[in-house]
């Protein structure tokens, strides 16, 4: 018989924190700290997927730099890229300089490309279009995140509490749902719930116990309020998830050397949830600083080096540990930029960009169509693949889901660049 | 189905209650639980409202039989109002009653699928709210919303005054003398200069203030008419607070205007560097999208033809400064008018089209009161926003007087941001503090005063609420609770009355009342009583002010107390 969290807190409601007896619930949460718990019965056989967003609008054309082509350089005058300088994937594109680690692994086959990714009707508003890539729905009926339904098909969400993880301050749109609380994890020296008292030297088993009350008090508090599901969710999911990362970290040891970035200590983390088990399903880490309307030469040049190296690192880390065999990081950014650049060596809000995928189970190369220098529309490039034909293969491919029933259409075919 | 064998193999205390005594005991025994606890804590379970009688671990004594008392007292006493508030949901008797009952027992998973809608039917609106009947509670919600929470001098004074004069007292806040604030921060002697000084000027500002709807009122514009330290220092921000101080419910054409002027937005949206050759229409954008009308009652044309009435609005040695040379005085379109406009210009112009006064009526009230507003709301309103020829004062007086306000709708409707969590708790409590620890609380609760995510300010809402924010929240308070930073000193047992007989039973009396408007589920009292018995059996009498800090984290850590 399958008990529900609240039911049974609220069944236990007016016993006293059992201190030698701690409900099945809490031993899950501790025995996974130890254990692999999680990781004994996964929701269906799916590998897992890392998000790295490049908050701001990525220069798409000065990423995967169409080197070869002329009017490239008439547009870009001020800020492009040399040809002698970038690295080059084929006698078309190359790499921005900065991405030297990227191309080390575009060589070992495991990156693909998917160039020209955009939608109709770009909006040029940082939300707008932010909302739009989130939600994967152009008309953003859908309140919770195109990953956050995701999680909502999910059985037995309550207690699996790593299913998803993202890094930061802030729950991304693209995670939230409605039924479940995902960990959102800064740091792992603060993710913990905090016993102080000096009645801890007398009660050995305090800290259990009194974070049970807690519990209890979130499960009692009367539903209807507006958060009161919110908070009794986010409460259980912050505690059994600080305990199972706690445990996770303390037997972690890196298996590569990550940039002392933002973004290498956030994919560190991670990391670290994926190697310890936890059942990780989806990770989630945002690299801010792509909107780049001025000086953009050296700010761009750092991003994508932070990026590179820190994708890098993760993938040698996962691959040290024998763990890289099921896990793919997508990129993407809510639209490129201007095709013209402007007076402050920077460039201007535009629309298409390219993502990628990479990771053991990708097929690396170049996948969709390059938008056409020649054929602009209002000096922005014209988008040839649309986001969600990659949400697609990410729901089809790489999480073992009905994209159909993701996206509410069946428009959107996966690209077959996920090895079988 | 494996995973809940835990379940299975150990009963749950819920069925062992229904046991004879004597079988009960036994298998607690078994449980390696003391017996003296086990026998309290079956015999408060029992007894409708028995008060239990701690008992000292490790004395040899037999337990003394727990009190019945002769009439059900509530666990919380009956409140000193003249409106006792009543209870919201079941009554204690009712409590007890499913733990003997089959339906206690586990039923299959019921996973919560929808966060409830916040926004019933309008009428509901209407219905005045049952635990708002109380002045108390009234008052204790208003300064909540109008303010940073309550002391208990505040309760003092404001119960005196009732709540009319409070509103009156919370808006006409210049007649108020903040002389006191003043001093405190003039002894600090803080650098504006440096942002975690600025950070804890403002939450000082925000704990000791006499005047606070207008500390309010400057989170309220700081979130709206947003700029960041990120962009243009510290001291430009400190200016940009203090301007949203002056005007804080000044007429909006007149705060716009200023702001328009300020040295920290012409750095955060870029007015400094439009100029009649080179227009940036960053303000242009922003002043419509995010500080008036609205996206959707503007065009593109309209946007750059408000940054050329801007052109030329300028810094110069850190003040405002026009440029005549940069200005562009050709005439402009803007709005369906037709004229050589200036900046101010637009400002009037905008302030004149019925979706500012629908959108500044919006803001104001999902901040203050609930969010999603019913039209009808709104459309009021802004009525008064439209005569009262852009008056904030006329606005907020509306908001604070409604029935809407006071509706069951309104309570507990809104997530506490971190700054109101952070002072409001040193606030409440009455802690003596130079502050400076609290702006790294405020951080990693997801809130960096001075410098929102973004030029659309905090999200607020739910987005307030996420596992990490949530843990800091609870540690927060545990820090406070737990007197464990020298710099927040709190003493729980100055607040209580001197003649109490028993520490913890007169601080579970106490703080809910002073900081949860008494107002628990009977649910949430069982829990703290429960725990209390728990601390009294494996301690004894010893402890007891740890007891009582203990308690106070609780219902601090309680959801209500994240609600606002």
């Amino acid at each position: 018989m399958l008990v529900s969290r609240r039911q049974f807190l609220k069944s236990s409601m007016l016993v006293a924190p059992s201190f030698a007896f701690m409900p099945a619930i809490f031993k899950r949460a501790v025995a996974a700290a130890t254990t692999e718990t999680f990781n004994s019965s996964p929701a269906s056989p799916s590998g897992t997927l890392v998000i790295v967003q490049m908050a701001g609008g990525n220069d798409g054309l000065n990423t995967v730099v169409p080197y070869n082509d002329d009017r490239y350089y008439d547009l870009r005058g001020n800020i492009a890229l040399a040809q002698k300088d970038v690295l080059p994937l084929n006698n078309e594109v190359g790499f921005h300089p900065a991405m030297a680690k990227l191309k080390e692994l575009w060589d070992e086959d495991i990156l693909a490309i998917v160039e020209g990714v955009g939608y109709p009707n770009p909006s040029f508003s940082h939300f707008e279009s932010m909302d739009i890539w989130q939600s994967a729905d152009l008309n953003r009926n859908y309140k919770d995140g195109w990953l956050g339904r995701y999680f909502d098909s999910l059985q037995q969400t309550q207690s699996h509490p790593f299913q998803g993880m993202a890094v930061g301050k802030k729950l991304p749109p693209s995670l939230r749902s409605s039924k479940v609380s995902i960990p959102t994890v800064e740091s792992v020296d603060q993710y913990r719930l905090n016993s102080i008292s000096l009645l801890k030297k007398h009660v050995p088993d305090y800290a259990e116990a009194r974070a049970e009350a807690v519990l209890k008090l979130f499960a009692a508090s009367p539903r209807g309020a507006p958060y009161s599901v919110l908070l009794d969710n986010t409460v259980e999911a912050a505690y059994q998830s600080s305990l199972a990362l706690q445990g996770a970290h303390a037997t972690y040891k890196p298996g590569a050397i990550y940039p002392e970035t933002k973004l290498g200590k956030a994919l560190k983390l991670v990391a670290e949830a994926i190697i310890g088990d936890l059942g990780v399903k989806v990770g989630h880490v945002s690299i801010g600083g792509f909107d780049t309307h001025a000086d953009q030469p050296e700010e761009h040049a750092d991003l994508l080096r932070s990026l590179s190296e820190a994708m890098a690192a993760f993938y040698q880390d996962l691959k040290a540990h024998g763990k890289d065999k099921d896990v793919t990081i997508m990129t993407w950014s809510e639209f490129g930029r201007r095709v013209t650049s402007n007076a402050s060596d920077g460039t201007d809000h535009g629309t298409a960009g390219p993502m990628f995928l990479l990771g053991t189970p990708v097929k690396g190369g170049l996948y969709g169509e390059r938008p056409d220098l020649r054929d602009l529309g209002n000096n922005n490039l014209r988008f040839t693949t649309d986001f969600r034909s990659v949400y697609a293969t990410v729901f089809e491919q790489i999480l073992g889901v009905p994209a159909e029933a993701m996206l509410g259409t069946s428009e959107y075919k996966p690209l077959s660049l996920i090895t079988g | 189905m494996a995973k809940f064998s835990n379940a299975q193999k150990f009963p749950l205390l819920a069925q062992t209650l229904s046991m004879d005594r004597r079988a009960f005991l036994l298998r607690a025994g078994a449980m390696g639980l003391s017996l003296v606890a086990f026998e309290a804590l079956l015999a408060a379970c029992n007894t409708p409202n028995a008060s239990i009688t701690a008992t000292p671990i490790g004395s040899n004594t037999a337990p003394a039989a727990p009190q019945a008392t002769t009439t059900p007292t509530p666990v919380l006493a009956p409140t000193a109002t003249p409106n006792p508030i009543p209870q919201p949901t079941t009554t204690p008797t009712q409590v007890t009653q499913p733990i003997s009952t089959p339906t206690s027992i586990p039923q299959p998973t019921t996973t919560p699928t929808h966060v409830p809608s916040p926004t019933p039917t309008p009428i509901a609106i209407l219905q005045p709210s049952p635990i708002l009947s109380s002045e108390r509670v009234r008052i204790g919600h208003l300064l909540r919303r109008a303010g940073f929470g309550a002391r208990q001098e505040d309760y003092d004074k404001f119960l005196a005054m009732g709540l009319d004069a409070t509103v009156d007292y919370l808006l006409d806040y210049d007649s108020v003398d903040n002389s006191a604030l003043e001093s405190r921060l003039a002894s600090l002697d803080l650098d504006m200069e440096k942002g975690s000084q600025l950070k804890q000027w403002w939450l000082i500002r925000m704990i000791y203030t006499e005047r606070p709807l207008q500390e309010k009122m400057v989170l309220f514009w700081h979130g709206i008419l947003t700029s960041s330290y990120k962009k243009g220092g510290s001291l430009f921000m400190h200016v940009q607070n203090e301007l949203f101080r002056k005007h804080a419910l000044d007429n909006y054409d007149v705060l716009l205007k200023a702001v328009s002027r300020d040295p920290a937005m012409l750095n955060w949206l870029d007015s400094k560097r439009n100029k009649k050759r080179a227009p940036n229409e960053n303000y242009s954008r922003e002043l419509m999208e995010l500080f008036t009308m609205g996206i959707g009652h503007y065009t593109e044309e309209d946007v750059r033809e408000s940054a050329r009435a801007f052109t030329g609005w300028g810094l110069l040695k850190g003040e405002f400064r026009f440029n005549p040379k940069d200005h562009d005085n050709l005439s402009k379109r803007f709005l369906g008018k037709t004229g050589d406009f200036h900046g101010d210009d637009i400002v009037d112009i905008i302030l004149e089209h019925p979706a500012t006064g629908d959108f500044i009526a919006r803001e104001l009230f999902s901040f203050f009161a609930y969010d999603d507003p019913e039209p009808e709301i709104i459309q009021s309103l802004a009525a008064t926003f439209q005569t009262s020829k852009y008056s904030m004062k006329a606005v907020m007086r509306q908001i604070l007087t409604s029935p809407a306000f006071y509706s069951e709708k309104a309570y507990r409707a809104k997530i506490k941001s971190p700054s109101e969590l952070v002072a409001g708790t040193v606030r409440s409590l009455g802690i003596e503090t130079d502050g400076k620890p609290l702006s790294r609380w405020t951080e990693i609760m997801g809130q960096v005063l001075f410098a929102p995510p973004d030029v659309s300010g905090w999200d607020g809402g739910e987005t307030w609420i996420n596992s990490t924010t949530l843990l800091q929240r609870l540690n927060f308070v545990n820090l406070i609770s737990a007197n464990s930073n020298k710099r927040l000193p709190f003493d729980p047992v100055k607040l209580l009355p001197q003649d109490s007989p028993s520490l913890t039973e007169a601080g579970l009396e106490y703080f809910p009342k002073l900081l949860l408007d008494e107002n628990m589920a009977p649910e949430e009292q069982q829990v703290l009583q429960a725990y209390l018995t728990t601390l009294d059996a494996r301690v004894g009498s010893l402890m007891n002010n740890e007891k009582l800090k203990s308690l106070i984290y609780l219902v601090m850590a309680s959801p209500e107390f994240q609600l606002a």
